[in-house]
């Protein structure tokens, strides 16, 4: 970290690569929830997504980080360091078998319901029944998964290599810098809260559709 | 249908071991021996040296020391907080429960590690140590491991079920600690603190790696001390540079998968029946 350098700047140069950084690690995590909720997973590859979602973050990063040194050098490959720990990110600490298993979780406890059985009777897909009663729980597991990204992302950073925020708060800690400690934990601090008011427009969203949409679920079948 | 003896016999063992680890675990490492050529098991049994030719049992020893008490206090500390959690939902205390959520809603909005930073950096470095950010830890983890066990307690019956159980004339410790706790909140209780065991322990795994990494001193403990995260980037210099430390690299993550075994050995005799 430069001394002399405005903080502002510090704090806006870093949080590109932490917003790439969490934004790549939430693609895996994403197609887990969608293919979670689609009933696509079969339950017996469950050992090995709970032996899979066992291992830290600071474990798999170590790793990531031999990697890029033998492939690029100990200082380079700045891509690869952000895809690889983006890789690392979704996959540790039971990010992706997390999202699989959490939306499986809603997702089944909502097929086994009297209305779904009744909507798939009249036609229906079971997806479109279940849909918006399970989104709200699942806009609330995503958002709690971001924020564990967000956690993560700090040793990822730091261990890769990642002019990050994570990283940046870091080296803040380390120094005792409380003047640039501050700014990193109020950017974080935003970040979380806009998680929260994405969770409740998507709450929202789907209190208003269930509103005006009585006969949603009749599309494309009986009324 | 999970057996409870095997899984309990597991992590017995696994939690043995690392608690006589950290009991024998010297104050001080050995003297350096700078002639040593061979790093491996063979040489300096039983799980070889390190780049100065100090026995690596000595790191592992004084990394179990680091972490075994703070881990353990926080898992029992999540534990006592997720069965106030299923009481609190048993009772049907209204006010305690809001009270709960809105904890869980302004704890649960930071990320744990900015949180755990911020505390490391606030302390009193007299005070350093894995202790504080443990019970620190375990405060961000109690929210959710209480929703979880209030949940279950919810499914339960919440007072209705209470309420039977006193038709039948059981007295109040009956209903709430051996029915209530142990029969019913028990798997969920001791998963929560085994689960939040294991992610201090990889918690001061992480924050002694990102320190030693980049020569710096650790917020967990004395800088006299070794830990498993000197070990893992032994492991790490065998992989990207590769040094004659793979013995290393077995060791670190043979030390990671001991914690791991032991939580998932105590979360399943747990849930077993």
């Amino acid at each position: 970290m430069q001394t002399g350098t405005p903080v502002r700047d510090l704090v806006t140069e870093s949080i590109p690569n932490t917003l790439s950084l969490i934004g790549l690690a939430l693609i895996p995590i994403l197609v887990g929830t969608v293919l979670a909720a689609l009933d696509v997973v079969h339950r017996r590859l469950d050992p090995v997504l709970h032996v899979l979602g066992l291992f830290p973050v600071v474990i798999l990063a170590v790793m990531a980080a031999a990697w890029k040194v033998l492939t690029y050098s100990e200082f380079g490959g700045e891509t690869a360091a952000l895809l690889v720990g983006a890789a690392v990110l979704g996959l540790a600490d039971g990010a992706f078998s997390g999202a699989i298993t959490g939306t499986r979780s809603v997702a089944s406890a909502e097929r086994r319901q009297r209305y779904t059985g009744v909507g798939v009777l009249r036609g229906e897909t079971e997806l479109a029944n279940i849909l918006p009663n399970v989104f709200p729980a699942m806009a609330g597991q995503l958002r709690a998964r971001t924020l564990h990204l967000f956690s993560g992302a700090v040793v990822v950073e730091v261990v890769l290599k990642i002019d990050g925020l994570g990283d940046l708060l870091w080296q803040a800690a380390l120094l005792q810098d409380f003047g640039l400690v501050l700014p990193v934990a109020t950017v974080f601090a935003v970040f979380s809260a806009l998680l929260l008011l994405a969770q409740a427009i998507v709450e929202g969203g789907v209190a208003v559709w269930i509103r005006w949409s009585p006969a949603g679920s009749t599309a494309g079948g009986v009324a | 249908m999970i057996r409870r003896w095997p899984a309990m016999a597991v992590s017995g063992v696994l939690f043995a071991a690392l608690i006589i680890l950290a009991v024998l675990a010297p104050e001080f490492l050995s003297e350096p021996n700078l002639g040593l050529t061979e790093f491996g098991p063979g040489t300096v049994p039983p799980f070889g040296a390190d780049d100065r030719g100090r026995p690596l049992w000595e790191f592992a020893a004084q990394g179990a020391r680091v972490v075994a008490l703070p881990s353990v206090l926080a898992g029992l500390l999540v534990g006592v907080f997720a069965a106030i959690g299923g009481l609190v939902r048993s009772m049907e205390l209204r006010w305690a429960d809001s009270l709960v959520q809105a904890f869980g809603e302004v704890v649960g909005a930071l990320p744990r590690m900015v949180v755990v930073l911020i505390v490391a950096l606030l302390m009193p470095r007299d005070w350093r140590g894995l202790f504080p950010l443990a019970v620190v830890w375990a405060l961000l983890a109690a929210p959710g491991a209480m929703d979880e066990a209030a949940a279950v307690a919810e499914r339960l019956g919440g007072a209705r079920f209470v309420e039977a159980l006193r038709a039948h004339g059981y007295s109040m410790w009956r209903i709430f600690v051996v029915h209530v706790v142990a029969y019913n909140l028990r798997p969920v209780i001791v998963r929560q603190a085994a689960e939040v065991t294991m992610q201090v322990v990889f918690l001061e795994i992480s924050l002694s790696y990102l320190a030693t990494a980049n020569d710096d001193p650790s917020f967990t403990h004395a800088d006299s001390v070794r830990s498993w995260a000197d070990i893992l980037h032994l492991g790490y210099r065998a992989l990207a540079f590769e040094a004659p430390y793979m013995h290393a690299l077995l060791l670190g993550l043979g030390l990671v998968a001991l914690v791991a075994g032991t939580t998932i050995g105590i979360s399943r005799a747990a849930r077993a029946r």
